[in-house]
Formats: structure tokens, C-alpha cells, sequence
């Protein structure tokens, strides 16, 4: 069976790399594509929606919101709207607690919001329960309407 | 009346020779009951009857009068049967009336319908014609006189006893009837009805008397042949003698009158001298009659020139010269007007009101332009700080706003920014702990973990710095919230954590207070959550929030039994970092009570603290702003009995 892919958007090498191990440590298979911003993430997204490519759009878009060039509500506002595959889970991923950006980013159509503990143990487990819940107990949108 | 009954009894035959010129005749006597009639109704207020009593008496008496008159003038000595209308055995042929009262008689039914009826003018012609009956029969009198004097029965005048009396009724016609101009300085200042009365009795009663006292003497011959002359000279006097002294009375009524006049006139022209303000009068077809006002004199206007102009004229055609005129013939009809004008620089706040004579008749209009010059530049002042301070405020706003904004940016960048790192610290802490646990002793796993213990501190005290940043930040809506089941709801939060505690919860029901909810929920929690933490080593702990009043309205106290502080150490109470205990015994970063504090701030209340180590505390705080001079008293009372109005820490 071939697992399904993550997508995570997120500039920050350590975090991207205390990501991947969280993702291993809670023995978590999938394949991990890391972009480091908006635009990479879109790029990504409209080469896999080309005719023809094989690969498979990602299941999970696990996205922080600081990021250069296009930030995460950038990003979530341009998939919704008019990205490839629109309806992909896309979990906001991020230090902020700010009301008006866990508001926005509902507003705008994430479908969770996950603030980042510092506590590098809690975060395990919140990944742990990520992978669990949008992997395996949720159904995913049909890929094409 | 008096002559109708005289000549109807007619008791003294011995007066017969004499009838012709003492008693009237009828007609006569019918004339003078109208006459006097007349001159009532005059007096009067008019109405349907009366006018129309007034005219039918009035035509009566001219062609009673005129008939008379044109009977003389066709063929002398001819006697119309006028007077058989009145009495139908007329003794003696002889009786009827003179041409002299006929005269006097048409012309005063002229003078009635003139005077009653007529316009200004005609009014006037009026009081012309009834100074020609004064003049005639005071002819008439001066020509009887003479032939009484001469012993002469043949007067060619009227009657005395008529003359008299049309002398009399006309002259107290002239004083009671206010004529518009003509002769207003012998108008009668006193109460007018009494005077026609006062002179019709002497009109009346002397001639009769002078008649009856000199045929008693021709029979009698008591005083000899100078009597008759004596008699009418002593008569005379007594009668010039009491017109003086009737004079002498209504001149002292006039003087008094005249001072009252003075009077008011230099209250009105110390008031037109002190108002900045010009004052003027019309007549009906809006020529200006008077002008004066101390507003003049400044604006170097002459008044002189605009005397007799035309208002239209003065004011010009422009709009606001319209509305000037307009204003003037509303007030000709009746309505008073407001207006405003400006002349040069000086603005004028223009009210017009009919002018009405004692008949209030309007004759005019009397206008007053009160100078609003100084108000209206200072209104224009007032508009123009106001827009000034729109401007400043609008101004602070946006710079307020910009440092708003740039606090915003920069508490997102600090929650956001600074926490990463502290991710990273902690995370490949971890890493290290797990993946090369092999390669640490004990002291460097030690040290590892408190690499990981300080991020984490690191992370709870941006997390506290940002929610007291937010308190600030955010905008204060107060709503009905109840602060009850609030604070149960958060205790029941905080009893999930750790249920194994036993923990005594006393909150009085219901009480409602006017704040913003989420801001309470933030210095509410912070609150219970001190006094859970404080109370973690107390058996049974005991927390409650309760409600008192004082004279500065609510008053909410949350007490428990735990750790308590030293009052020498509450100043410090609700300062940032400050903390009165060991972060090995109670953990926490300082923050929590100064963010209490400024929530309770931002409502406008006040926070202070009560408490003893080990003995527990209680936190009272009020969520209104206090009125009234008590506040400061209170706020004292409070700092000098706990000295801990504004400070404080986690403890």
C-alpha cells in the first residue's frame, strides 16, 4: 500500500527537522515533502496537478503561518480559492496564540489549528495525534469534484 | 331729555313770553338727547348696534338740522312743522328751532359720522367742524349775552341755553374723542365720561337759573335795574372760576402724566444708549419716522438722512434687502418678524412688530436690530477650535493607531519569533537525551534537563507577557456577565487538573457585574488559579469570592487559606516578576497579579490585598470607577490600613 504523503510548509530548519522526527519517533510512515513557503508549496501542488504526473496530491497540508515570500494565510487563501486541489485538509501549524489569527485562519478555511508547544515532549504527542486523527480516522475529500 | 319733559309739563305759565328763547324747542330738545346719545356711543367700543345707532342718530340730526336750514334759506321766518313730529298741541306758533341750532345741530351729525366712521383724514375734518360749532356758539353766546345785557329779547344767535350746551358736548367731544393728530394737547388725561357730564350740567342748569332768578326780579324788583348784569357777571366768574379750577385738575393730571412719559422715555433711551442695538419706527407705507440706537455712532451712520425714506429704499433690492422689506409688511399685517442682516462687517438680529394706536389701529411698524456681531464671531470661533480639536484628536488617533499597530507587529513577532527558538532548544534537548543517552552520565542528562526546564520557563513567561500585553490592547466591552459561574467554571477546569484536591468552594450566587467577559475571564482566572497554587499544601483548602457594598458601590473579595504574604512585601504584590515565594514551591512567572491589575484598571476599579503568611489572603477589587469625593478618602483608608493598593506578584 502506498502511504499517503504530508506536505509541511515550513521555513524553519529545525522546525522542519524536529518535525520529521516527531513524525518518526511516533512511527508515522508517510512520506515528508517540506517547502519552505507559499509559493514552493503552490509550485508543488500545480506540478502534481498537471496531466499526467503520477504522484499523488498530499493528504495533509501541515502549514505554518511566518513564512517569506507568501505566508501561510496566503497560501490557505490562494488553495481555496483557486489552488489545484482545494480541498485539502490543511492544518495550521504555528507558535501564535493570537485571536485574530486563529479567527482569520478559520475564516479563511483551515480545518484545524495547532498551536506548537515549546515542551518538545508534548509536541510528540500532538503529531501523534495529528497523524491519528487526519491519517487514519478521518475521510478524506474526494480528489476530483 | 331735561328740555323734552320741560316743555312737555310746562308749569309756569308765567314763563310763557319768555319759552321762545329759554326752552328750547322740541325738535331742539330731540336733537340734544341725540346729540349727547351720540357722543356716548362714540365713547364706546363699536358694535353692530351701536354703529348703527350712531348713523341713524347722526343722519337724523344733519336732516333734522339741514331741513331747518334750507327752510330758512327758501323764505326766511318760515316755520317747518318739524316740531308737531314731538308734540302734537304746539301752544305756541312761534316755537320751533333757530337756524343757529339747526346749523349747529346738522353739522355736529356730521362731525358724529366723520369722527366714527371716517378715515384719518376725514377724522380730521371732523374735529375741524366741531371746533366750528364751539366757535359759533360761543358767537351765539357772546350775541345773547349782549342783548341780555341791553334788556333784548330779539337775539338773533340761538338760544343761550343751546349755545351752551353745544359749546359744552362739542368740547368734550374734542377731549374725549382721541383725535389723530389735531388738538391731541387738549386731550383730557383724566377719566373721560365724567367730563362730558361735568360740562353738560352747567350747560343745562345755568342759563335756567340765570332765566328764572332774573323774571323773579322784573316782577319782584327787589335789586333795581343792575341786578340782571351783576348776576350773569357773577355767574361768569363762578363759571371760569370752576373751568380753571377743572383745568387746574386735568393740567396736574397731564404734568403727571408728562413726568411718567419723561420717565419712561429715559429708561428707554438709557436702555437704546447701552444695547448695541438701533431702534426704528415706520409708518404704513414704510417711511421711517424714528431712528436712533448707540449702534449708529460706531458705524458712523447718520440718522438724520434716513428720516421719511422708504425702508425698500434703505435696505436695497438684494435678497437680503427682500427679506428686510418682507419682513416690515408682514408686521404692517399684523405679524410680528424675525430676521438677520448684515451691514459692513456687524451682523443684526432684526425683529418687526406692528405699531398699533390706542384704537389698536396698526399705524406702522417699530423695528429693533440688536447687534449679534460679537456672538456670531464667537460662535465662528468656538466652530473653528472645534474643528481644530477634530483635528488634533483625529491626528493622536492615527498616531495612536500607528503605535498600535507597530505594538501589534511587535507582540506577534515576540509570540511567534521568540518561541521558535526556544522549540528548537528544547526539542534537540530532547533529541540528545534520547538518541545519545549512551554518551551522557547522569550530570549531563541533569544538565540537559534543565536546558529543557528553562525553555520552557522561557515559553510560559512570553506566554503571560503577551496575555498582560493583550489586556492593554484589546478594546473594553462591558456587558452582563456573571462573575459566579465564571469563577466555577474555571475552578471546575483547574479541579480536572488535579482532582485528587480537596478544595472547599464558597461563591455567593449570582453576581452579575457589567464588564467585558473576556478580560474578567483572564484576571479571574489568574486570580483562582493563585489561590488554588497558594492552598496546594493546605488539607482541606478553602476558596471563596463574595460581594460587599460600600459607599463606592460593589466590592468582590476573593479569599483563601493559603500561603498568604507579608504585608511589608505587598507593595510588590502586582508588580511584573515580582514574586514573594520560591519558584521550587510555588511555580509561576510573576505576571499573573499585574495583569489582574490591569484588567481591574482598564474597568475602571480598584485591586488591593489583605493578608498574613500562612494565614491565608484576600484579594478585593471593585470594577467601576469610583464617584464622588469619597474615592480618594477610601483609596487612602485602604493604602494606610493595608499599604497594598498597587502592588503585587504571584507572591
Amino acid at each position: 500500500m502506498e502511504y499517503q504523503t504530508i506536505l509541511l510548509v515550513e521555513d524553519n530548519p529545525d522546525d522542519q527537522v524536529l518535525t520529521r522526527r516527531a513524525l518518526h519517533k511516533n512511527n508515522l510512515p508517510n512520506p515528508l515533502i517540506v517547502v519552505n513557503d507559499g509559493i514552493e508549496a503552490i509550485e508543488y501542488l500545480s506540478a502534481i496537478g498537471k496531466a499526467g504526473h503520477s504522484a499523488h496530491p498530499p493528504a495533509l497540508i501541515l502549514l505554518d503561518l511566518q513564512l517569506p515570500r507568501m505566508n501561510g494565510m496566503e497560501f490557505l487563501r490562494h488553495l481555496r480559492r483557486q489552488g489545484p486541489f482545494p480541498l485539502i485538509p490543511v492544518v495550521v501549524l504555528t507558535s501564535s496564540n493570537e485571536f485574530s489569527d486563529l479567527h482569520e485562519c478559520y475564516r479563511i478555511g483551515a480545518n484545524s489549528y495547532v498551536r506548537k508547544p515549546v515542551d518538545y515532549e508534548t509536541f510528540l504527542a500532538t503529531v501523534h495525534h495529528l497523524g491519528l486523527y487526519w491519517l487514519l480516522i478521518n475521510h478524506p475529500p474526494p480528489l476530483h469534484p | 331729555m331735561v328740555f323734552l319733559v320741560l316743555w312737555l309739563v310746562d308749569p309756569v305759565q308765567a314763563l310763557e313770553q319768555y319759552t321762545a328763547q329759554v326752552i328750547p324747542a322740541p325738535s331742539s330738545a330731540v336733537a340734544l338727547v341725540l346729540v349727547g346719545l351720540g357722543t356716548l356711543l362714540l365713547e364706546q367700543p363699536f358694535t353692530v348696534l351701536r354703529r348703527g345707532t350712531l348713523l341713524l342718530g347722526a343722519v337724523t340730526l344733519i336732516a333734522m338740522g339741514g331741513s331747518v336750514i334750507a327752510a330758512e334759506l327758501i323764505r326766511p321766518g318760515l316755520h317747518l312743522p318739524l316740531d308737531s313730529f314731538f308734540v302734537a298741541a304746539t301752544s305756541s306758533a312761534n316755537v320751533s328751532q333757530l337756524p343757529a341750532t339747526a346749523f349747529n345741530v346738522a353739522v355736529f351729525g356730521l362731525v358724529l359720522l366723520l369722527c366714527a366712521f371716517g378715515a384719518s383724514w376725514q377724522r380730521m375734518l371732523g374735529q375741524v367742524f366741531a371746533l366750528l360749532i364751539v366757535l359759533n356758539s360761543v358767537r351765539d353766546l357772546a350775541l345773547s349775552g349782549a342783548s341780555l345785557f341791553w334788556m333784548h329779547n330779539d337775539s338773533p344767535g340761538g338760544a343761550p341755553a343751546m349755545s351752551l350746551f353745544f359749546a359744552a358736548v362739542t368740547i368734550s367731544l374734542l377731549r374725549c374723542f382721541p383725535p389723530p393728530q389735531l388738538l391731541a394737547g387738549i386731550r383730557s388725561t383724566g377719566s373721560r365720561l365724567p367730563a362730558v357730564w361735568l360740562l353738560i350740567f352747567p350747560a343745562v342748569i345755568i342759563p335756567i337759573v340765570i332765566e328764572l332768578i332774573s323774571r323773579w326780579e322784573a316782577r319782584v324788583h327787589a335789586f333795581g335795574a343792575g341786578f340782571e348784569t351783576l348776576l350773569l357777571i357773577g355767574l361768569n366768574i363762578g363759571l371760569i372760576w370752576w373751568f380753571a379750577e377743572s383745568l387746574a385738575d386735568s393740567e396736574q393730571l397731564r404734568m403727571r402724566a408728562d413726568r411718567a412719559r419723561i420717565e419712561s422715555e429715559q429708561r428707554l433711551k438709557l436702555i437704546t444708549d447701552q444695547m448695541p442695538a438701533i431702534l426704528w419706527s415706520t409708518d404704513l407705507q414704510l417711511r421711517i419716522t424714528a431712528i436712533h440706537g448707540s449702534v449708529l455712532n460706531p458705524l458712523s451712520i447718520d440718522p438724520l438722512p434716513y428720516l421719511g425714506r422708504d425702508v425698500g429704499a434703505i435696505v436695497g433690492d438684494d435678497e437680503s434687502g427682500r427679506i428686510a422689506v418682507r419682513a416690515h409688511r408682514e408686521a404692517i399685517n399684523g405679524t410680528s418678524a424675525r430676521y438677520e442682516r448684515n451691514v459692513g462687517k456687524r451682523s443684526f438680529d432684526v425683529r418687526v412688530e406692528p405699531l398699533r394706536d390706542l384704537g389698536n389701529r396698526i399705524v406702522g411698524v417699530v423695528s429693533l436690530a440688536l447687534d449679534i456681531t460679537e456672538r456670531r464671531e464667537m460662535e465662528t470661533a468656538i466652530q473653528e477650535l472645534n474643528s481644530i480639536l477634530e483635528q488634533r484628536v483625529a491626528e493622536r488617533t492615527r498616531q495612536l493607531e500607528a503605535v498600535n499597530e507597530e505594538l501589534e507587529a511587535f507582540c506577534y513577532s515576540v509570540s511567534h519569533d521568540l518561541r521558535a527558538p526556544l522549540r528548537s532548544i528544547d526539542g534537540f534537548s530532547q533529541a540528545l537525551l534520547e538518541d545519545y543517552a549512551d554518551h551522557l552520565d547522569d550530570e549531563g542528562r541533569t544538565h540537559l534537563q534543565r536546558v529543557r526546564n528553562a525553555s520552557q520557563r522561557m515559553a510560559r513567561l512570553i506566554d503571560d507577557l503577551l496575555a498582560l500585553s493583550r489586556v492593554t490592547r484589546s478594546s473594553l466591552e462591558r456587558r452582563s456577565v456573571n462573575l459566579s459561574t465564571l469563577a466555577q467554571s474555571i475552578l471546575d477546569d483547574l479541579h480536572r487538573t488535579e482532582p485528587q484536591r480537596q478544595v472547599h468552594l464558597t461563591i455567593q450566587p449570582d453576581l452579575w457585574a457589567d464588564v467585558d467577559g473576556r478580560l474578567m475571564t483572564v484576571a479571574l482566572t489568574n486570580l483562582l488559579e493563585n489561590a488554588w497554587k497558594f492552598t496546594a499544601r493546605q488539607p482541606l483548602a478553602l476558596i471563596s469570592l463574595t460581594r460587599t457594598y460600600a459607599d463606592e458601590g460593589a466590592i468582590y473579595h476573593l479569599s483563601d487559606n493559603g500561603a498568604g504574604f507579608a504585608m511589608s512585601s505587598a507593595q510588590r504584590l502586582f508588580q511584573p516578576f515580582q514574586r514573594l515565594h520560591h519558584e521550587r514551591d510555588f511555580p509561576g512567572t510573576g505576571i499573573g497579579l499585574a495583569t489582574v491589575k490591569r484588567v481591574i484598571a482598564r474597568h475602571g476599579g480598584q485591586i488591593w490585598a489583605v493578608g498574613a503568611p500562612d494565614e491565608g489572603a484576600t484579594f478585593s477589587f471593585t470594577l467601576l470607577p469610583s464617584v464622588g469625593r469619597n474615592t480618594h478618602l477610601f483609596v487612602d483608608h485602604v493604602e494606610d490600613i493595608h499599604g497594598a493598593e498597587s502592588s503585587s506578584a504571584d507572591r
